[in-house]
């Protein structure tokens, strides 16, 4: 009969604490390190740029933070230690994304120009999956988002994080995406380090300047209209359009 | 199956209120295990059944309660999740009467053991869903051996395939098939589905395409069949066949002008196959099927380049072109690669020219008029090799042996007329020579990189083999006559032999540490043997034996030049995101002996060198760019620079190595600054070279009463490169107009010796130029200017110092008609000034192209090409050395025309399209 009554008493205490940590794990602010590795042979198709690509240099490893919080999340590039041959054949793009007023602020890296958008968050039709994995020590769940007939994204996410972010201004899952794929493997977006931190103001801040703002549809409108017939252009673009 | 009932509650219910715009609206609240506790920040998503596409996501508030609402109704399921507890599956049949949903207690269950062991549908299943695509893993299913596609789809569950080899999938008939996502030798399936060996099919895909050209209220999707093929499986060819020529209407010989070129690829291993045949200036590809076609060493040899794709070909004579190879390319291994390739030439050139030379004298002045014809004949076979691998993630090793094979036969003849102040001629020569040359050469190389755990830490051994043999034997014919009757003609036949040889081995060690994060230091240290051959015979006609075998000892000679050279060269290299500084000198030591294996006499020089190097690059952005690079180098001279033998091979002209001379030493500047905006388009592009150069390699030439010239090598200090360009581009009205101004300014300054005066000559010339290009859908313009005026002054001969200028007006027109037909025309008129009289010519080139594209795949071109319309095609030059100004001109393919029928091919039977420069 006792024995029962503390078996009971052990499982209730067993359960309260596990309520409690179940509490404390959902994760509201802090900053995730997140690194890139793009394998530039899957990337570039052309022959010439095939050329400059060897065994030693077809992987580039960058790196990035996302900063973020309930109401706001910055994502950027880390800065490089050193300029190196290959990077233009990346570009690395910032996003500022505010949750309460919808909005999206990002800077694109067009060759060292820096295109400023101000947009409405962006809206995504995610597929869901039953397939999970670890990354950082949270479970994820895998997602699909099939941009169009040739490109598929998979975003593995955690709801652990309860923040609706993720690395190059993706959102609109259940929690924060930790990975971020192109489906033949070219470009990876992973979360290294996940420090639950509040966040101080200026670290979450994204400024402007005195630069032209566009919306997405102006840009759009423009490039198309001055390299729409160009072959070369409309790849760049279509490149530099790539996440939104 | 028990667990699987208990989570799966089916929900129809009927207490629902008609509302207008039916929109699903679902309500709950959340609790722990105990029933009682609610729980916050829950996640609850509804996931459509049919594609898994999610329609509304929320967390629950702080009482646990949520709402998803205003998403269309539809079948869905409910899955509420929370890291410690198991998910909970509600499977939702929205409609019209069932669309608004309370479920006011969902209990979650906590996390048990066997939910760890619930099987992810992971790829590796024979069958599963990805998103709205069905996946069929081929390799699961067993098929016969020689089985093809349509067998193995026989065997797919939920697949039929009917007598005609009409497919069904689920009952629905297939309308596609594609391979790889592309049709596959044209619309109907059987093609696919019967040619292709079911082994290489990796998976079979199924999902629903939109229709295209779809008519109002038909069904717009199609069900297609994607066969996925398994990477070695993937390969096909393409290629190109074009012929052309007059047919001999417009002269007798026929111009023509012939090209194949073909890849067949599989996996990763290609073979590509060229030919060219031509007798008109056309002797290369294209810039961009040599890209397409992975021709490397044509490209590389073609003398094209990125920015200048202009297919010159052959600029004088009449030519004729062969050239066929065979390029082959694999991976072995993991990351092996290897490569051959070999490639046949055999080029003809007939050159007919004439000359006007002004040689200024201090006291004196001589003119010469030349006219030449030139006939040569060259043969070659290139082989080359290739093959890398990483031994490990940290050893690279390449080897690249090459061989290449030449055959030369030359035979040139000129008439010249020496001309003195006087305006009378005083000599006349007949020369002519022939020469017959056979040679081996090859330039091998291999290479070890060792990169190390350290970042940035990394030893490079690099081995470098030249290697070249080569016998030349000729015959100088030489008629001269005076007119001054005191002078006895000359008239000599010699025979000449010519053996080259040489070898050279560099070896270059290269060491880079990692010193802090941003600053490294590389040593390295050169290694270089050389050893060159030179032997010269010159044999006069014997009259008692009646044959060459009269060695002339005046004219021949056997020297060899042997050099042993020690480089070491310490570099510090700073680099930070924006800034790369390097500075670090070199220090060498070359001991050279050059012996004179006649004489048995040996000059040794003993050579040291510092070598200081420093650069700094600024790249503020991708785009912008500022860098600075001083370097020093030193050259050899040349063998036939020291072979201290008269070559009369031009008796005119007699030319004398100096084995005495010294390697020259050099100081190099380059600064370039380059900026550029992709939104707007608009770019600049500047800089600055400048060359320093001691010891220079000069020569000192002696006039004798003619005008005949006896030249030697020597040293000279003091000589000066130096130019400056600069140029920018605007697009303006969205880029359809673009306007590219540039400069550039040079200046030159060198020393030659006169009948040993020392005569400075400084060349300095400016040009400019614009180029507007307007761009429309169907038409592109191109038209540009160019003006150049050289003013070039010789110390010891003011005469020579006449400016002259060149303007240069060039127009491209490429214009898209209907019907398939196409225009393309370009023009170029050269105004020359301040020239030899005769050779002030304006020259106006117009070239024209009409174009029509035949079968849907405009895969078919017939094509009509005049060149030069206007036959005005002249090849003029002026050649300014020291106090010698020549115009030169020499014959040229004026007005021809050509048919030309082009075929494109590939697997696909699709458009093959032109490679489009590299984005």
């Amino acid at each position: 009969m006792s024995g029962k009554a503390g078996i009971n008493i052990i499982f209730m205490v067993v359960m309260l604490s596990v309520q409690g940590i179940g509490r404390s794990q959902y994760i509201h602010s802090g900053k995730i390190t997140f690194e890139r590795r793009t394998n530039l042979e899957k990337r570039y198709n052309d022959p010439r740029m095939r050329r400059m690509i060897n065994e030693s240099n077809k992987i580039r490893n960058e790196g990035f933070y996302l900063f973020f919080n309930d109401t706001c999340s910055l994502f950027k590039g880390m800065p490089d230690e050193k300029t190196d041959e290959m990077s233009w054949m990346t570009a690395k793009n910032s996003y500022y994304q505010n949750l309460n007023t919808n909005k999206q602020l990002t800077v694109l890296n067009l060759f060292g120009q820096s295109l400023f958008i101000l947009d409405s968050l962006p809206q995504r039709k995610w597929k869901i999956t039953d397939s999970k994995r670890t990354i950082s020590g949270y479970e994820c769940r895998k997602a699909i988002y099939q941009k169009n007939d040739s490109t598929r994204l998979y975003a593995w996410y955690t709801s652990a994080l309860v923040p609706s972010v993720g690395p190059e201004g993706f959102c609109g899952l259940p929690g924060t995406i930790l990975g971020l794929a192109t489906e033949d493997g070219g470009i990876i977006y992973f979360a290294k380090k996940i420090e639950v931190i509040a966040l101080k103001k200026e670290e979450i801040l994204l400024e402007t300047g005195k630069n032209k703002i566009f919306t997405l549809k102006e840009l759009r409108e423009k490039i198309e209209k001055e390299y729409g017939n160009v072959p070369w252009g409309k790849r760049m673009f279509d490149d530099l359009f790539r996440w939104l | 199956m028990k667990k699987f009932l208990f989570r799966l509650i089916l929900i129809f219910c009927p207490f629902a209120t008609v509302v207008f715009g039916q929109q699903m609206n679902i309500k709950g609240t959340v609790f722990d295990t105990s029933g009682s506790l609610k729980v916050k920040e829950v996640v609850v998503m509804a996931v459509r059944m049919k594609d898994s596409l999610l329609l509304k996501n929320t967390r629950t508030k702080d009482d646990g309660t949520f709402e998803l609402a205003n998403f269309p109704i539809d079948t869905f399921t409910l899955i509420i999740e929370h890291p410690l507890y198991e998910p909970k599956t509600y499977y939702i049949f929205g409609n019209k009467d069932n669309y608004e949903i309370n479920i006011p207690k969902i209990t979650l269950s906590e996390k048990s053991k066997e939910l760890n062991e619930v099987v992810i549908f992971a790829n590796k299943n024979p069958i599963y869903y990805r998103g709205d695509t069905l996946v069929y893993v081929a390799d699961s299913f067993k098929v016969g051996e020689n089985a093809v596609v349509e067998d193995l789809l026989k065997k797919l569950p939920g697949i039929k395939v009917d007598e005609n080899g009409q497919i069904t999938s689920q009952g629905k008939q297939i309308s596609q098939v594609l391979v790889d996502g592309d049709e596959f030798f044209g619309a109907d399936p059987t093609i696919a589905t019967r040619n292709l060996g079911a082994k290489g099919v990796e998976s079979v895909q199924i999902y629903e395409k939109e229709k295209e050209n779809a008519k109002a209220g038909e069904d717009d999707k199609i069900q297609v069949l994607d066969l996925k093929l398994k990477e070695n499986a993937k390969k096909g060819y393409f290629g190109k066949i074009s012929g052309a020529s007059d047919f001999g209407l417009m002269q007798e010989m026929p111009f023509y002008e012939t090209e194949i070129l073909a890849n067949k690829f599989k996996g990763k291993q290609k073979i590509s196959v060229f030919l060219l045949g031509s007798n008109t200036p056309k002797s290369n590809f294209k810039w961009g099927d040599m890209n397409k076609f992975g021709l490397d060493n044509e490209r590389n040899n073609s003398g094209m380049s990125m920015w200048n794709q202009n297919n010159n070909g052959n600029t004088s004579g009449i030519p004729k072109t062969l050239k066929a190879g065979v390029y082959f390319s694999d991976k072995v291994g993991k990351t092996g690669k290897i490569g051959f390739n070999y490639a046949y030439y055999n080029n003809e050139l007939d050159a007919s020219g004439s000359s006007y030379s002004q040689y200024f004298l201090t006291d004196t002045t001589y003119f010469m008029k030349d006219s030449s014809s030139n006939i040569s004949r060259n043969e070659s076979h290139r082989l080359n090799f290739n093959y890398s691998v990483n031994l490990d993630s940290l050893t690279f090793i390449e080897i690249k042996p090459n061989l290449n094979f030449d055959g030369a036969t030359t035979d040139n003849s000129s008439i010249s007329q020496f001309i003195g102040e006087t305006q009378l001629k005083s000599l006349e020569t007949n020369i002519r020579n022939t020469n017959d040359s056979k040679g081996i050469t090859s330039n091998s190389e291999a290479l070890i990189r060792r990169k190390f755990k350290k970042p940035k830490r990394e030893v490079e051994l690099k081995y470098l083999l030249s290697y070249s043999n080569n016998d030349t034997e000729g015959k100088l014919y030489n008629n001269s006559f005076f007119t001054d009757t005191n002078f006895t003609d000359i008239q000599f036949e010699q025979e000449k032999t010519n053996r080259n040889s040489s070898v050279n081995h560099f070896t270059t060690l290269t060491y880079t540490e990692p010193i802090t994060k941003k600053i490294k230091l590389q040593l390295e240290y050169l290694y270089e043997f050389g050893d060159v051959k030179q032997d010269k015979r010159t044999y006069d006609f014997d009259l008692i034996t009646q044959t060459f075998s009269a060695e002339n000892t005046f004219l021949s000679n056997n020297f060899d030049n042997v050099r042993q050279q020690h480089r070491g060269t310490a570099v510090g290299i700073y680099e930070n995101s924006k800034h790369t500084l390097t500075g670090g000198f070199g220090f060498r030591n070359i001991a050279i002996e050059n012996r004179n294996l006649i004489l048995d006499s040996v000059i040794p020089q003993n050579i040291n060198n510092f070598l200081p190097q420093f650069s700094y690059q600024f790249k503020p952005s991708i785009s912008k760019r500022f860098s600075l690079f001083y370097t020093t180098n030193s050259q050899q001279p040349s063998i036939n620079d020291l072979q201290p033998v008269p070559d009369n091979t031009n008796p005119n002209r007699i030319q004398k190595g100096n084995p005495d001379l010294k390697p020259n030493y050099m100081h190099n500047l380059k600064i370039n600054f380059n900026t550029w905006s992709a939104l707007s388009g608009r770019y600049i592009w500047s800089g600055i070279n400048a060359t320093f150069t001691d010891n220079a390699f000069a020569n000192s030439t002696t006039f004798n009463q003619y005008g005949q010239t006896e030249s030697k090598t020597v040293n000279v200090d003091g000589n000066v490169f130096a130019n400056l360009f600069a140029g920018a581009g605007v697009a303006l009205f969205n880029r359809k107009i673009e306007i590219a101004p540039n400069v550039n300014a040079s200046y030159m300054r060198y020393t030659n010796f006169i009948n040993n005066e020392k005569n400075i000559t400084q060349n300095r010339s400016v040009s400019g130029g614009l180029e507007l290009e307007l761009k429309l859908d169907s038409l592109q313009i191109t038209i540009s200017n160019d003006y150049s005026y050289t003013d070039p002054v010789s110390s010891l001969a003011s005469a020579s110092n006449t400016p002259f200028s060149m303007q240069t007006y060039r127009y491209d027109i490429e214009w898209q008609l209907p019907f398939h037909f196409k225009i393309k025309t370009d023009g170029k008129y050269i105004i020359n000034s301040q020239r030899a009289s005769g050779f002030n010519r304006n020259i106006f080139v117009i070239n024209a192209e009409l174009i029509r594209t035949f079968l849907p795949t405009e895969n078919l071109i017939v094509a009509i090409s005049g060149n030069d319309l206007l036959k005005q095609n002249l090849n003029l030059q002026r050649q300014i050395n020291g106090n010698v100004i020549t115009d030169n001109f020499t014959n040229i393919i004026t007005r021809y025309f050509l048919l030309r029928v082009t075929y494109k091919f590939n697997n696909n039977k699709s458009k093959e399209d032109e490679w489009k420069g590299w984005h």
